[in-house]
């Protein structure tokens, strides 16, 4: 197990350079000078100005050295300050982060709460009506865009029925509420966006459960538990869901990622100060050190998502753990 | 395969409905009697009715016209993006499958980083630092996607490199270009069309989102997804706004994944013909 964690770990040291490679240099690619943001709707800047902030911010130096200098104040988690208010970019991230954790949390339980069952209860009943439908029903909700259904769902039920809020995560009075109406109010903001995202992934977890179902179902170790005279339930809850659920690992894994990139789109339409709707206002605003930071950090999640979920899977599953020809 | 999957029911449907916007792509334009971006103030946010089927926006321009504009962009830059992707993908997995030892290490390792950034994230910032066009969104669009293809090629020539037919062509002298273009490639092809296939599907969504955002096709320009973002003003008075644009992109999306379930289903039987039958 150890010798399998420090092949993974080395693996993943090239990858992670790799990536602030990107992340820095997909920046410079920019034509003019990334001062540019910050002195272009002022005509008054003189050369002089612009060439204090250039140094303010390193540019002044070649574009190795900046890269370099980038890279050692990265991996202490220091990201610089942020071009639109002069903040440090770490504290600007960690303030968006817990509303897009909470929704995210949220409709990662109500996915894996719905997809899992919806999914088993496809292929258990496969080719009967109830697969049928709940499969084009499935097949719909993936192909319809989230921001749609989100524009559909706040017309109807936050305009024109005017039972839910359309905008924010809080009403205007929020302060003056009592404790519990707080928490009620920030609930009853956050239903249309964890609906939309939850309906958003639903699809695709509910088919894969649904297909290694299937393929599980066919075992020889199915049949053998039936030999047995087990009941049906617990030959299909207990011996098939579980090893059907194993890939599922590996979705919860790439789903790290998705707590800092959120859903930009979404987030920005139901006006959610997360950190997707705080990446698209950096991107509007070039504001650079924000743009280059969130980058890294979610590419990096991605990494090590992917790492959680070679752990997760090893633990989980033997076989992997200790490969036949390794024996 | 073509056969089974024109016999399909999903192929038919999704083939008929993509044919359709093709067709009012192509033909709508010279039809429609409103130009896409005519500003008519005298029928601001008309509801669908006989002059205007599908009513109009707040500036009095008419959504079908502006649908079977924005339909033309949108399968334009749906096909041209996975062509693209698909090229550099085939290129870059061909070459790693082939070649092997360090050249596939090194740009396997290359799709590993690049698959590591959230794909919105990438995009949008590249669109931060270039302008928003028809011809970056294309670029940018084509340029983040083709890491599945190169994946999926690389595969299928790792499995295929060691068949007698690319010894043969070895023995009589084919050069390595003429071995991976003209032996490999043609026969990893049925995966490459069907991840091609929802790759068109995924263009399209990626740019209507983008267009949405506002960092896509720039308006006056309609395209479906910055049509959508128009009618986030009108949200609860004019409901035929919100619905049409959308609509659309997501007929298109469903018959864009009928069809590739269809040719997935296709190559899956034809696999297991293949097993069957060795002497094929």
């Amino acid at each position: 197990m150890i010798i399998f964690l420090a092949k993974k770990l080395g693996q993943m040291v090239p990858v992670f350079l790799g990536i602030t490679v990107i992340s820095f240099f997909v920046i410079h690619l920019a034509p003019g000078r990334p001062s540019d943001a910050l002195t272009e709707l002022n005509p008054k800047v003189s050369l002089e100005v612009r060439e204090r902030l250039e140094k303010l911010y390193g540019l002044d130096k070649p574009i190795g050295q900046q890269y370099r200098d980038w890279l050692t104040r990265i991996v202490r988690l220091d990201f610089g300050a942020s071009f639109a208010d002069g903040r440090p970019v770490t504290a600007k991230i960690l303030e968006a982060l817990p509303v897009t954790l909470l929704i995210n949390f949220a409709s990662l339980v109500l996915i894996l709460g719905i997809g899992i069952p919806l999914g088993a209860l496809c292929a258990v009943r496969k080719g009967t009506w109830i697969d049928k439908a709940i499969s084009a029903t499935l097949f719909l909700l993936f192909a319809a865009p989230t921001f749609w259904l989100a524009l559909l769902l706040m017309d109807w039920l936050g305009v024109k029925l005017g039972c839910l809020p359309v905008f924010g995560i809080k009403s205007i009075d929020h302060e003056y509420l009592s404790g519990p109406a707080k928490v009620l109010d920030i609930a009853r903001h956050l239903v249309l966006p964890v609906t939309v995202s939850t309906i958003a992934s639903l699809a695709g977890i509910s088919r894969y459960v649904h297909q290694n179902m299937v393929q599980t179902l066919r075992e020889p170790f199915v049949l053998a538990c039936r030999s047995r005279g087990l009941p049906q339930r617990l030959v299909i809850y207990r011996h098939c869901l579980r090893n059907a659920l194993l890939p599922v690992i590996t979705i919860l894994g790439l789903s790290l990622p998705g707590l800092i990139s959120g859903g930009v789109i979404f987030e920005s339409i139901f006006a959610i100060p997360g950190t997707g709707r705080l990446f698209f206002a950096s991107v509007m605003a070039r504001d650079y050190p924000v743009i280059m930071a969130m980058l890294v950090l979610g590419a990096v999640l991605t990494l090590l998502g992917n790492f959680l979920a070679d752990i997760g899977y090893a633990l989980a599953d033997p076989r992997i753990r200790y490969p036949k020809n390794a024996a | 395969m073509l056969r089974d999957f024109s016999k399909r029911k999903q192929a038919q449907f999704g083939l008929l409905l993509v044919g359709l916007f093709l067709a009012a792509s192509l033909i709508g334009p010279h039809v429609c009697p409103w130009q896409p971006d005519a500003v008519d103030e005298a029928h601001l946010l008309t509801p669908p009715g006989r002059s205007h089927w599908l009513g109009t926006d707040q500036l009095g321009r008419d959504i079908l016209s502006r649908l079977v504009a924005g339909a033309r962009i949108s399968l334009l830059i749906g096909f041209v993006v996975v062509l693209i992707a698909t090229a550099v993908g085939v290129l870059i997995g061909a070459t790693a499958g082939y070649f092997g030892g360090g050249v596939d290490n090194v740009l396997m390792r290359l799709v590993d980083i690049a698959l590591c950034f959230p794909v919105t994230f990438l995009i949008l910032a590249v669109i931060a630092v270039l302008e928003p066009s028809t011809v970056n969104i294309i670029l940018i669009l084509g340029l983040t996607g083709w890491m599945g293809q190169a994946r999926l090629v690389r595969a299928e020539v790792l499995s295929l490199k060691s068949r007698e037919f690319v010894l043969l062509a070895r023995s009589y002298g084919a050069s390595h270009s003429r071995i991976i273009l003209r032996h490999l490639v043609p026969n990893a092809a049925g995966p490459v069309i069907v991840a091609a296939i929802f790759g068109v599907a995924a263009a399209i969504l990626a740019e209507a989102g983008l267009s949405f955002l506002g960092l896509g096709i720039q308006p006056p320009t309609p395209s479906w997804g910055n049509m959508l973002a128009d009618a986030r003003s009108t949200l609860g008075v004019a409901w035929w706004q919100s619905l049409f644009p959308g609509a659309a992109i997501f007929l298109i999306l469903v018959a864009l994944n009928a069809l590739g379930e269809a040719a997935r289903a296709s190559l899956r039987h034809e696999g297991k013909n293949y097993e069957r039958d060795p002497a094929r």
